[in-house]
């Protein structure tokens, strides 16, 4: 039904300016279809551009050079070659693909500034060489492009062409809908926040920079194809810097990240300066001291004002209930095969491995066994290698010696993401959540792994997405309810207390179904209460719910309450391992780690 | 309690961000010499309150006195300039820059050459660790020496009053020992100090004073030694069974000490 009429909508809006154009040619003369057409194919840039600052977060500033990519490639085939405009928008997607596709490998390596000037020298290049060149345009004139053509019908009255325009801005609304809500988006949202978050959720960061670097290639290809047989010109001097900082301004101003704002920015500047006449030299000028002024007052654009009005109205002041303790822990299935229990009972085991930072030896021989249902700590001093060991069990960190084995399959030369496919889940200290995005949206990233679909299939939602997808949503969905955070799902992580923080990074750990669990300081920035009703809620996931853990843990009480067994690392090795109560009262564990004072605690209170 | 004459005084203090209250109405005094504690739950307002002091975040209503002086309405840099030193959460040392750089920024105030190499001498001595570490950037020090930079940093500018927020977050039991034992020798030579702390047995074994904050305002206030009983503060603290023994004992052997 819903379907049915946004349908409807589109229709007429495509028809709209079809029939306007002939019934009331005063109102929708061709002056307003030019600069209502232009407004739109800019729209379509600055969406483009939007997937990568808004959504991935990678600067560029030679956006234009993709938008001349597609205007020169349709009017060579158009207009050189005589073929089909369709064909001259296929080829000018797929030109601009394949330029941002070559633009996008460096800004694997680099970021930032360097990757910004870098773009830039990338769009000069072909501002002033690839697009004056003769084969191309003829030097400077420019290269005529004719009005598209279908069949016998030429588009040539600038209302019908302003008909096609919103068709397209149709077409690219719903793939950018599609690409936000999904798995593909989620993994750009995920780089964008941070790239070490995003790869311990088991995103594959460079192939999804790249992706997104493609797919605004793409659209601005697109761009291009509408923009160039609009002026019926294809000229060199229109794709420069100036309109690639356009294209910046009216993100920014619109609002990183937000379809919606970015549309309306556009639209709004390039009607604005057309309606106000005495503007339009003025015009970069406006621009820019709206850029200045969204800047410093609403850093989120357009989109950001318009959220802020909406949240004023409803203002959710909820006591934090963490403090007093901690809800129950979700369970949730993910359909994988209950794994069979290795043959000696042991889940996890790691043995010799080694890694050196530079002149750092970090890790140098250390090893590791945890039984199957039971809770294990991993003690030791700052910077005994705890946090780096962790992210070897889990994949996350190459080593030059050594061989982890889980479920009884060595799994060395797996990669992250494939461990965490088998049930290896994990928190990380302090950063690992993606903060300025949703609980629930952290709860659906922490699953990209668990889903196969890709960028293709997101974007024409094929069945196998849907279906996916809605797995992922149902998960969450479940983790949500167990934590009783039904009504924080739409909340962005960073406005919620510490506690409930780190309740998300669990509720991540556990909504992707783990077999095995590792978590890095738990405890850290939980009140005593909450740090209790933790150690009843790790013993209920493992004798409950079949979950054996791992935990790194500076709270000796916390680990003395719950750690069947404990392993002490010092300068990368193994110093002691065995039961808690030994390894607590292990001379050497005390001279290195604990202090008389926390041993003589624990002694105490045996 | 009653001090006379005290290095600071808290009067009525109401602030928070946004809509949102998180002060209603603190008073804090802190005695001349004193190492004061302030414990509570999390977002009880611990850390506001100490921003409120440190001019991070300026007050609503009331006011904040140092030294008798009225320094409510200072800037947080003149706060520095009239005796505070604030260690933040999270040690915020400068990564990229070396110890000895860390603590030149830290003395930055500081204009007398004489008074300078006098606190950076004084820095090295309390924390001879930070002396043999001086060239290696701050951001490849383990944990616990960073603690030691932040605090060092804050009291280049020699201080009468030092704030500081969780110190013993992500540091080892020991680590965190040799660190409180330094801050207190510190305390010692006449710094007051004020610190926001979640590990309660080791703030109990340590601290003249504490104070408990719930909901944004102070609902205990004692001498550690006159901890007459400890459940109150266990019921303050939302402490259950695995602390209550380890906590109770540590007011008790406080209680014995001072008797």
């Amino acid at each position: 039904m819903k379907l049915r009429r946004s349908a409807l909508v589109a229709l007429a809006l495509i028809v709209a300016p079809v029939l306007l154009g002939r019934v009331a040619p005063g109102v929708l003369n061709n002056e307003r279809s030019t600069i209502l057409a232009l407004a739109l194919v800019m729209a379509i840039g600055a969406l483009s551009l939007n997937v990568l600052m808004g959504y991935t977060g990678q600067i560029s500033l030679g956006h234009a050079a993709f938008m001349g990519v597609g205007a020169f490639a349709t009017g060579l085939i158009t207009g050189k070659a005589g073929l089909s405009f369709a064909l001259g928008l296929a080829v000018s997607a797929i030109a601009g693909a394949a330029f941002a596709f070559l633009v996008g490998l460096p800004a694997l390596r680099i970021r930032g500034l360097s990757l910004a000037i870098s773009t830039i020298a990338f769009a000069e290049m072909m501002a002033r060489l690839v697009f004056p060149a003769r084969a191309i345009s003829g030097g400077h004139v420019g290269l005529t492009v004719p009005r598209p053509r279908f069949g016998s019908f030429v588009v040539a009255r600038n209302s019908d062409y302003l008909a096609l325009v919103i068709a397209l801005v149709i077409v690219v609304w719903i793939i950018d809908r599609n690409v936000t809500g999904t798995r593909l988006g989620r993994a750009l949202h995920g780089i964008r926040e941070d790239e070490n978050v995003a790869a311990s959720f088991g995103v594959d960061v460079p192939r999804f920079k790249l992706t997104a670097f493609v797919l605004a290639g793409t659209l601005a290809g697109v761009a291009g194809a509408l923009h160039a047989p609009l002026l019926s010109l294809a000229q060199s001097e229109a794709y420069t810097l100036q309109l690639s900082l356009q294209f910046v301004i009216i993100v920014v101003v619109g609002g990183l990240g937000s379809r919606v704002g970015v549309m309306v920015a556009a639209i709004f500047f390039g009607v604005l300066p057309e309606v106000f006449g005495f503007l339009q030299a003025w015009q970069f000028a406006v621009g820019a001291g709206l850029l200045v002024y969204t800047l410093a007052r609403h850093p989120g654009g357009i989109a950001q004002a318009l959220r802020e009005s909406a949240e004023r109205k409803r203002r959710p002041d909820e006591e934090d209930d963490t403090d007093r303790g901690l809800p129950d822990l979700p369970h949730v299935s993910v359909g994988r095969a209950r794994p069979e229990s290795p043959a000696d009972g042991v889940l996890l085991r790691a043995r010799d491995v080694s890694v050196r930072f530079g002149g750092l030896q970090a890790l140098d021989g250390a090893e590791i066994a945890v039984r199957e249902n039971s809770i294990a700590g991993l003690i030791g001093p700052n910077g005994a290698g705890k946090t780096t060991f962790f992210n070897v069990l889990s994949g996350f960190q190459p080593h030059e010696r050594g061989r982890v084995e889980f479920l009884g399959r060595d799994v060395t030369a797996l990669g992250p993401h494939r461990r965490a496919a088998m049930g290896v889940g994990r928190t990380f200290q302090l950063a690992g959540l993606a903060r300025n995005l949703s609980v629930e949206e952290n709860f659906l990233l922490a699953q990209h792994s668990l889903a196969g679909y890709g960028a293709i299939e997101a974007i024409v939602r094929s069945p196998r997405a849907r279906r996916e997808e809605a797995a992922m949503r149902r998960r969450a969905r479940e983790a949500l309810v167990a934590l009783g955070f039904e009504r924080y799902a739409e909340r962005a992580v960073s406005t919620l207390s510490g506690g409930q923080q780190r309740l998300v990074e669990l509720g991540c750990a556990l909504v992707t179904g783990p077999s095995l669990l590792l978590l890095d300081e738990p405890s850290a920035g939980l009140s005593p209460a909450a740090t209790e009703s933790l150690a009843e809620r790790l013993r209920t996931v493992r004798d409950e719910h079949g979950v054996t853990i791992l935990l790194i843990e500076h709270h000796i009480p916390l680990v003395a309450a719950v750690c069947d067994e404990v392993t002490v690392f010092n300068l990368g090795t193994l110093l002691a391992s065995g039961p808690t109560a030994d390894v607590i009262g292990n001379p050497a564990v005390i001279a290195a780690y604990l202090g008389e004072d926390a041993a003589a605690d624990e002694e105490a209170v045996k | 309690m009653t001090v006379e004459n005290p290095m600071l005084e808290v009067r009525g203090l109401v602030s928070g961000f946004g809509h949102n209250t998180v002060l209603h109405g603190v008073n804090l005094t802190v005695g001349r010499g004193e190492f004061a504690a302030l414990l509570g739950l999390n977002g009880a307002g611990k850390s506001v309150t100490l921003k409120n002091i440190s001019g991070l975040l300026t007050p609503w209503k009331g006011s904040v006195i140092l030294d008798g002086r009225d320094i409510t309405k200072l800037d947080p840099e003149d706060r520095v300039l009239a005796g505070l030193g604030h260690v933040p959460q999270g040690r915020q040392v400068f990564p990229h820059l070396s110890v000895a750089e860390n603590l030149r920024l830290g003395g930055a105030t500081v204009r007398d050459r004489a008074r300078y190499n006098d606190a950076l001498a004084r820095v090295y001595e309390s924390f001879p660790r930070l002396g043999e570490r001086r060239a290696q950037l701050a951001g490849t020090l383990s944990g616990g020496e960073q603690a030691m930079l932040a605090v060092g940093r804050a009291l280049m500018p020699s201080p009468r009053l030092v704030l500081i927020d969780e110190p013993s977050a992500g540091l080892s039991p020991i680590a965190l020992a040799e660190l409180l034992g330094i801050i207190r020798e510190v305390n010692r030579t006449g710094v007051t100090v004020l610190m926001v702390e979640q590990n309660t047995t080791f703030t109990l074994r340590i601290a003249d004073t504490i104070h408990v904050m719930q909901k944004g305002s102070i609902v205990l206030s004692s001498a550690v030694s006159e901890l007459s009983d400890p459940n109150e503060l266990l019921a303050h603290l939302g402490v259950g069974a695995l602390m209550r023994d380890r906590i109770a004992r540590e007011v008790a052997a406080r209680r014995g000490a001072s008797s």
